[in-house]
């Protein structure tokens, strides 16, 4: 019986036994599992970048080429101070490797606070790393990024240029006239993330792609309580599937359920009582309710028996030489505002996670989502998304530098997606809602033996930014997006191990990419 | 005057009730004493009561309040919904009269910080208030304010005789969102508990009123960057900002696509939904959206965390607006110069078909059930769009509509499966506190040693719940309106459960924890264990705790006088092994007596009867080391019985 039978008996089965009873939610995993028995071990690492990401500002185009090149978007975004500076500060001597970057106000980020604005937006405004000398990327990586810079340079990153949510291509022309499929509800977050995150930018009714996955690979961890998918950043569909959903953790170590702690004597009897009440479920709701509580003690009691009394990577220096996941404080970083920490301590969770998953725990294959928030930056860009570019640096850096430690690079791609990208156009202090942008994937030791992410290129081209001109939807400078979010997360997925026969339910509109990509596929040339 | 209201409480409900819930128990804890908050409790007069079960009336308090108490469940049982809601509606609040005892929730802020920080600010936000002088709190403390706008939202949870419109403001509030985390509003407190008042006062008023005032707000204005928000300037290249002309119309009014009056969405000839307005609406709409400013901005554009005012409406700045008709909606919307083309796109959206269905079904998901009926959603649009007497949008009649329907108030619950919804675990939170007679813990110390009286403090349910009042992540609210969790049923059904959306691993443990911690830090009984007085307790918690207190008073009495037969305090048989005629021993007995007064009080009597099988079994197992009073064995088996039921999926699912 085909996969799509055994689904549909499975929901029918669902809903006909959730009104009078709970329904097993294992067995019906079991009547499905098509578990691919992996023998080796790999994790995806999604960042969502919460709000839309300025990646005009992540990546500055840096080439004289009229339209795509620096002097258009200098000309569109130094009005409102949003222009960063085409002044190469040489990643070479800005930041070697780990330990060797310089804080405060030696940084090649540093500017001090003049007329124009404090150090923090000077610092943000003062230049880029250059990627076309070293790499023969048209683009520089903003001052603020230096540990990006680095990755990119030592071919452990690509940049996936002009990307977004796409139904099949589309050009200015057909987009105005209407002659093609578009992604319904452009411009709208809520509904662009649930594009990339369903993976059917003409459905965002469905699941999430890599709930769907999950679905169809079962038991693939041989763990009742460890599937597929991990999330630090509460429930986005991206890994909601019809029969699964994903383990939702928040950074740090598990937080117990107090008084239920099966392992101490003198909680055992209550535990068990809970959990008599907690079985008595009667109706949809309760029932859900009850799985989900039951889930998430079964999660705590083994992440709670395995987690690790101090962190794993204390001993790896990070990119100021203190130890991976330090949070750097505002002297170090001489931006004259502390960074928030959240993506920082969820990727240190992640790498505990993969830890556990992997060495302790035996799990084959792991899908983390987490993310940044705070880039819907309307206004007072120049104050916000500095901020937010340095903690994206160190985070990933330090998150690669974990990987490297334990020696699974090779096993471990992390990717970047966000709502979509941001005007080329500025208002008086902040852009708005577009459509195509800058992703990063990040992985690999970056040997030539890696299998990982086109090691240090760019993927896809650079839009021509004018307003009104060829490449925008409308006339503020929306790009319109030249690679599918759909095609770099396909590629992902089947570097991850979905199979040619999965593939089409996993990413239905891919075929509508043909052949773009490698050997008349739509796959990028990542892997 | 709480002992005066609980007499009047007393008789009128003797007849029903041998114990009260008015305030103090039978013990020695110390009064609170309720000076600042809204207590005066206007009695229920009702020409023709209909009287109603207590499960009924149950059902109703859990869809109209934030937790009730036995006086106030049986205010319901004895006069019936239609009567009981009329009540609400017509209730004297903080915004009917500025000279009396109710307080708004910015008043109620004032006065905390009055007495929280007198010597380092004294008397600051209230000079500020009433405009004697700059804002106050430029550096230091400033954080402090939002914590002081969050006690005071505690209290009108927890106190406010006003409590359905609390909880509609509430609702509202998830609605037409902002929070604290957009800078600088985690400093400027003051602005929050503006906005709530703007919410509270307009939940029983006009939706137009409401939208406008909002719109003008500076809490909304820096939330969504119109603040400040400038023309276009062709000489720097710029345009207004979109931010909140977007969402207006997508999250405030007439949302993302076409809708019937049912709610359900128009579809074009291939079978999509189409869309309510189109990019252009939106630039034309941010061209509106320029020249509004904070009062006292020195600087148009930025706001600081010092310059401008909070707690006054934006005013209109002429030279940074963009001048022209805009057309939104294929509307001319005219400019009078003044500023009158922002009502112009309000009354637009205002009477856009959208926005009876849009706001009609935002009500009715909060307060009752997540997937109504379409015909439910048609009634109550059809009130929105006319109350009866022409007007469109008075809230008033549109919240009767909502908990007077058929759907809300008739057998739907036991008949559709898909009837009801999860609980907010803040509502499930303050619901767990009323019930066992929450009120101020008294005598704590504030930052600056002050001696704080009458206040809650809990300053981030946030970072427990996955929710605060105005606390959210984003704009979208704490959970997606649309949110379909992974369940067979739930996907097979296209049901929606929102509020399941942030009861995950580490929010379902942070709940039962912080029952817990109530539980085990604040009820009086606990603390008079520790041979201190409450007051003494409280002078003893630090400033960053939180500070409640509640007990379990009529627990332990209804538990003794099923042991003893009496109600001393000596709980002389718990250890007895006699056993009655139906083969249980006194503690046993005692303990089903337990179960059946908490099914009472916390299920309107519906508990299930497995959980008497599951609960009575194991709190009988309890069992004490020979140094332990048996009162104390008592309120450990009660404290048991209250966290499990309180983390039970019966009591986390409202039906």
């Amino acid at each position: 019986m085909d996969r799509r039978k055994f689904l549909k008996m499975g929901l029918t089965a669902g809903a006909a036994g959730v009104v009078g009873t709970v329904v097993p939610f294992p067995m019906i995993r079991e009547a499905l599992a098509v578990n691919p028995g992996f023998g080796t071990y790999k994790a995806t690492v999604c960042i969502l970048l919460h709000g839309g990401n300025d990646a005009l500002n992540m990546l500055v185009p840096t080439s004289a080429t009229p339209g795509s090149g620096y002097a258009t978007y200098q000309g569109l975004r130094a009005g409102a101070g949003l222009a960063v500076n085409n002044v190469d500060l040489n990643l070479a001597t800005a930041f070697a490797g780990a330990g060797s970057l310089a804080s405060g106000a030696n940084s090649a980020y540093y500017a001090a606070a003049d007329a124009n604005g404090t150090a923090l937006q000077n610092s943000y405004r003062k230049g880029v790393y250059d990627l076309s000398a070293s790499k023969g990327i048209p683009l520089g990586v903003n001052g603020m990024m230096p540990e990006l810079a680095r990755l990119i340079t030592d071919n452990k990153a690509s940049v996936i240029a002009n990307a977004g949510t796409l139904v099949e291509p589309i050009n200015r022309n057909e987009y105005i006239n209407k002659l093609k499929r578009k992604p319904l509800f452009l411009f709208a977050h809520n509904h662009q993330r649930r594009a990339i995150e369903t993976g059917i930018g003409d459905n965002l009714s469905t699941e999430g792609w890599a709930g769907r996955i999950a679905d169809d690979w079962g038991d693939v961890n041989f763990n009742a309580s460890f599937g597929l998918n991990y999330s630090y950043s509460g429930s986005g569909r991206l890994q909601m599937g019809a029969l699964t959903g994903p383990m939702q953790l928040k950074s740090g170590a598990p937080t117990a359920f107090t008084g239920m702690d099966i392992t101490k004597p003198g909680d055992v009897n209550r535990r068990a009582a809970f959990s008599a009440l907690i079985n008595q479920a009667a109706g949809p709701f309760m029932s859900l309710y009850s799985r989900m509580v039951n889930d998430s003690m079964g999660a705590i009691d083994q992440l709670g028996a395995n987690w690790p009394a101090t962190s794993s990577f204390s001993a790896v220096a990070d990119s100021y030489g203190a130890p991976l996941f330090t949070v750097p404080d505002k002297l170090t970083t001489g931006l004259g505002n502390n960074l928030s920490s959240g993506l920082i301590r969820q990727l240190e969770s992640v790498a505990e996670m993969i830890n556990i998953g992997r060495n302790t725990l035996g799990l084959k294959r792991q899908f983390f989502v987490v993310q940044l928030g705070g880039f819907d930056n309307h206004s007072d860009q120049a104050s916000k998304h500095p901020l937010l570019l340095r903690q994206l640096s160190i985070a990933l850096y330090d998150f690669q530098m974990a990987m490297e430690s334990l020696g699974i690079a090779n096993e471990v791609t992390s990717f970047t997606v966000s709502d979509f990208g941001r005007t080329s156009t500025a208002n008086s202090s902040g852009t708005d809602h577009a459509w195509g942008s800058h992703q990063l994937v990040m992985g690999g030791d970056g040997t030539a033996l890696s299998p990982l992410i086109g090691g240090g290129t760019m993927i896809g081209t650079l839009p021509d930014l004018t307003p009104g001109g060829p490449d925008d939807a409308t006339t503020n400078g929306r790009m319109i997006p030249t690679v599918a979010t759909d095609q770099y997360a396909a590629s992902i997925a089947r570097w991850f191990g979905v199979n040619d026969q999965l593939m089409p339910t996993v990413f239905p509109n891919l075929a509508n990419f043909g052949s773009l990509g490698p050997a008349g596929t739509a796959y990028l040339p990542l892997i | 005057m709480m002992k005066c209201c609980c007499s009047f409480y007393f008789m009128l409900l003797a007849s029903l009730f041998l114990m009260t819930a008015c305030g103090q128990g039978g013990g020695t804890g110390a009064v609170s004493p309720q000076t600042t908050s809204p207590s005066l409790a206007v009695p229920i007069t009702c020409p023709t009561p209909i009287a109603v079960s207590r499960l009924d009336a149950k059902r109703l308090l859990q869809q109209a309040t934030f937790g009730w108490s036995e006086v106030q469940l049986s205010e319901v049982m004895v006069n019936g919904f239609s009567c009981w809601i009329n009540h609400q509606l017509n209730y004297p609040s903080a915004y009917d009269s500025a000279t009396d005892r109710h307080k708004t929730h910015l008043e109620r802020t004032v006065e905390i910080s009055k007495m929280y920080a007198p010597t380092l600010f004294p008397d600051a936000l209230q000079n500020y208030v009433q405009n004697l002088s700059a804002a106050p709190y430029n550096n230091a403390g400033a954080g402090d304010v939002k914590n002081f706008q969050m006690a005071a939202w505690w209290q009108n949870a927890l106190d406010g005789h006003d409590q359905l419109r609390q909880r509609v403001a509430y609702a509202l509030s998830q609605l037409e969102v902002v929070s604290d985390g957009e800078s600088p509003l985690g400093r400027r407190g003051e602005a929050l508990a503006y906005y709530y008042d703007i919410l509270a006062r307009n939940a029983f008023g006009n939706y137009r009123a409401l939208l406008l005032e909002m719109a003008r707000s500076p809490a909304m204005g820096v939330f969504l960057s119109h603040q400040g928000n400038k023309k276009t300037n062709l000489i720097s290249n710029i345009r207004p900002d979109e931010n909140f002309a977007r969402e207006i119309m997508q999250l405030f009014t007439i949302g993302l696509y076409m809708l019937n009056p049912d709610g359900s969405r128009q579809l074009d000839g291939a079978g999509n939904p189409i869309p309510s307005y189109t990019q252009t609406d939106i630039e034309e709409n941010a061209k509106i959206m320029t020249g509004w400013d904070l009062v006292g901005n020195s600087r148009y554009g930025r706001a600081g965390n010092t310059g401008g005012n909070y707690i006054t409406a934006m005013e209109f700045t002429a030279a940074e607006h963009e001048f022209g008709a805009k057309t939104v909606l294929g509307q001319v919307i005219n400019d009078d110069g003044l500023g009158g083309d922002l009502t112009g796109v309000v009354d637009l959206l205002f009477n856009h078909p959208n926005t009876a269905p849009f706001v009609s079904r935002h009500l009715i998901v909060r307060l009752v059930t997540s997937n109504p009926g379409a015909a439910y959603v048609q009634r109550v649009s059809a009130v929105f769009n006319d109350n009866g007497a022409g007007v469109r949008g008075d809230l008033k009649a549109v919240v009767r509509a909502v908990l007077m329907d058929s759907e809300a108030r008739g057998n739907s619950y036991l008949t559709n499966p898909a009837f009801g919804k999860a609980d907010e675990p803040l509502l499930a939170f303050t619901r767990f506190l009323k019930t066992f007679r929450v009120r101020t813990l008294d005598g704590w110390p504030s930052m600056n040693a002050t001696v704080m009286t009458g206040v809650y403090w809990y300053t981030s349910p946030q970072s427990d719940f996955g929710q605060g009042p105005l606390r959210s992540d984003t704009v979208f609210n704490f959970y997606d309106s649309e949110f379909i969790p992974s369940d067979a049923y739930f996907i097979a059904n296209r049901l929606l459960a929102p509020e399941l959306q942030i009861q995950t691993v580490v929010p379902l443990a942070n709940y039962n924890n912080r029952i817990l911690e109530i539980i085990g830090s604040f009820e009086k009984n606990l603390i008079l264990e520790g041979n201190l007085s409450v007051a003494a307790y409280a002078a003893k918690r630090r400033n960053n705790q939180k500070k409640f207190l509640i007990d379990f008073d009529d627990e332990l009495r209804a538990f003794e006088m099923a042991l003893d037969g009496d109600s001393n305090g000596d709980f002389a048989n718990m250890a007895l092994t006699t056993l009655d005629a139906s083969g249980n021993t006194a503690r046993q007995h005692a303990i089903g007596v337990l179960l059946t007064h908490l099914n009472e009080r916390m299920f309107g009597g519906v508990m299930p009867l497995s959980y008497y099988v599951s609960l009575t079994a194991y709190l009988d197992t309890i069992s004490v080391n020979r140094n332990t009073t048996s009162k104390k064995w008592a309120r450990l088996i009660v404290k048991d019985a209250v966290q499990l039921l309180v983390s039970s999926s019966e009591y986390k699912i409202l039906k």
